[in-house]
């Protein structure tokens, strides 16, 4: 979208509609304010941490010392932070995934024909729609060793279970991915039921009558013409995940031992429990560079997206 | 539950209808009950716990409870001053949607109409910066606010949230006056309307749908912020909800699940009605803000 526009903006510039003065005092009048906002808690926010990552700086002892670029040799020397790297990676590539194939499914049922199924559409939304602190509490509470997952695993099992999901090493990050896949489906759900949608029943009648079965269709028609919803979900998705702070926060706090901790949780350690913000700054530049990454692919592919699906 | 009868593009020839209609009709009802189950449970459990005794919670861990006790909620209001922390966050939430709706219908209306290059960046930046890891303001927030001594005060936070509810409005608004045509605005230019007759007069009213799905994210965003309150508030008189159920933890390992619970749920009720009264243009909200 920013691209189409970027395109129309070049051809009007040559011919700027701001040719009356009212014109001209409505638009600094609806856009200065946001300007100034968007300067003050965005633009300078970016730009000073970007600045602070080349700085040692303590604010329990309020030191500034200016280091280069030495924050940033210490971290890609450091084998925590490839690692909570690593974890970030594991956690946006899980949790998207599941989100993802999940939301399919259920964007798939939804478009079926059944009684309830206009509430039903709404209900879906709910988990989305709770606070992640509430839904973080929920699931530790199911997951807890002494939780009612554990005893529904007893149940089918016939051994009592008593995983401490969340706090167990080898299960932690499985736990805290189908957690946020839990809040996050929704969306993807949502989007891919109105692309489905789009799709004009026609084709699939004429499939139906070529003698396509379920199956068929699902592969050779669904999901080619799901694509660049698909696309758009999964983008959005994982750099959502990959820059999310609070549901892991507080489902783990990045443990056990490290074992969930992503970026995001590594940059607020060390801001808010060492105070050293200048690290936490360097910390948080890469996180930016590769969410800023992962937006570039998105702006992109969605743009092309649009243009090689702009026929209706 | 289901019901047999299917579009008519899905029609199958004659003779296999009945045999999968069949299989149809058990695959879509299974279905439906395992996300009914999979959306509900998390919420039943939330609930059931918050009125179950310490025994049924943590031992027993009994499905229906079997005595109903009030005991978490009365313990929740007394130990906490939870229906401050409420209105706290009821306030600041519905001040900041007021703010970001009325700079973002404004600016997004200009960034649909007059396509200017800084237009074009405001576009670009507010993009982009619903993408940018709030960890990444967090420190510069923390820092500059304190320098402005509005750390620790409403002012700040409502500051920080505009950070992320902004770029969100401006993008959902956006996509909003994107959809509604120009020419009634342009005729009224010609008849002599100016711009803010235009825009007040015969764009707003017809965003306004998008008005109201809009102001709902935004509020349910601010409602369920977590990390901005937690580095920015101390003292518990100025507390958010989020942190109220944060404190509850304690930090230690052996938390009280029906404390936690009660407030959970407490947590949840304003959203709920949110839900019910305006599910319809939550669902909207949701084709249009997250489509793009």
């Amino acid at each position: 979208m920013a691209f189409s526009s970027a395109k129309s903006a070049r051809r009007d510039r040559r011919a700027p509609r701001l040719k009356f003065r009212d014109e001209r005092i409505f638009y600094y009048v609806a856009l200065g304010p946001t300007a100034v906002v968007i300067a003050f808690v965005i633009a300078l926010p970016i730009i000073y941490t970007f600045g602070l990552g080349f700085f040692v700086q303590n604010t329990l002892i309020r030191t500034w010392r200016f280091v280069g670029l030495s924050n940033y040799i210490d971290l890609l020397t450091d084998a925590d932070f490839w690692f909570a790297f690593w974890n970030g990676i594991v956690f946006t590539v899980g949790s998207t995934a599941v989100a993802t194939v999940f939301g399919l499914a259920i964007a798939i049922l939804l478009d079926c024909n059944f009684r309830g199924r206009g509430p039903l559409r709404a209900l879906v939304i709910f988990p989305y729609i709770v606070p992640s602190i509430v839904v973080a509490f929920i699931w530790k509470f199911i997951f807890s060793g002494r939780g009612i997952l554990n005893d529904f695993l007893g149940f089918i099992g016939a051994q009592a279970v008593s995983v401490p999901w969340l706090g167990d090493q080898r299960f932690a990050m499985m736990a805290v991915v189908l957690i946020s896949a839990w809040t996050w489906f929704p969306f993807a759900a949502i989007t891919l039921l109105a692309a489905i949608q789009n799709v004009p029943d026609s084709i699939y009648e004429a499939a139906a009558l070529d003698g396509a079965g379920p199956a068929k269709r699902f592969i050779h028609l669904t999901l080619p013409l799901l694509a660049p919803a698909l696309m758009v979900v999964v983008l959005i998705r994982a750099i959502w995940a990959f820059r999310n702070y609070d549901m892991i926060w507080l489902l783990t706090e990045g443990g056990p031992i490290g074992a969930t901790e992503v970026l995001p949780i590594m940059a607020y350690k060390e801001a808010f429990g060492l105070f050293r913000m200048g690290h936490a700054s360097a910390v948080s530049v890469s996180l930016m560079v590769f969410v800023t990454l992962l937006a570039a692919v998105h702006f992109r592919v969605g743009a092309r997206l649009r243009k090689a699906y702009d026929t209706s | 539950m289901t019901s047999p009868s299917r579009p008519a593009h899905k029609r199958l020839p004659r003779r296999n209808r009945r045999k999968t209609s069949a299989i149809r009709s058990v695959t879509v009802f299974g279905g439906v009950v395992l996300l009914l189950f999979l959306v509900l449970f998390p919420f039943y459990w939330m609930v059931t716990a918050s009125i179950k005794n310490f025994r049924e919670i943590s031992i027993e861990r009994t499905l229906v409870p079997r005595e109903v006790t009030f005991k978490n909620y009365v313990d929740l209001f007394e130990q906490t001053s939870i229906l401050w922390h409420l209105f706290n966050t009821a306030w600041i939430s519905c001040f900041v949607t007021f703010v970001t709706i009325i700079l973002a219908s404004m600016s997004a209306y200009v960034l649909t109409r007059f396509l200017t290059p800084t237009a074009e960046w405001i576009a670009r930046i507010s993009l982009y910066a619903y993408m940018v890891p709030s960890i990444v303001l967090i420190i510069p927030f923390y820092i500059g606010l304190r320098m402005a001594g509005l750390v620790n005060t409403h002012a700040g936070l409502i500051l920080s949230y505009l950070s992320f509810t902004l770029p969100l409005g401006i993008w959902m608004m956006r996509a909003c006056f994107q959809t509604i045509p120009k020419t009634m605005e342009e005729a009224a230019v010609v008849d002599g309307a100016n711009r803010f007759e235009a825009f007040f007069l015969i764009a707003m009213p017809q965003a306004l749908p998008g008005v109201v799905s809009t102001a709902i994210f935004v509020f349910i965003l601010c409602w369920g912020e977590y990390l901005y309150p937690v580095v920015l508030i101390n003292s518990d008189r100025l507390r958010t909800i989020t942190i109220t159920l944060d404190a509850l933890t304690g930090g230690g390992q052996n938390i009280k699940f029906g404390l936690l619970m009660a407030a959970s749920t407490v947590a949840t009720v304003p959203i709920l009605l949110i839900f019910l009264v305006l599910q319809k243009h939550l669902v909207r909200g949701f084709a249009a803000g997250g489509y793009e």
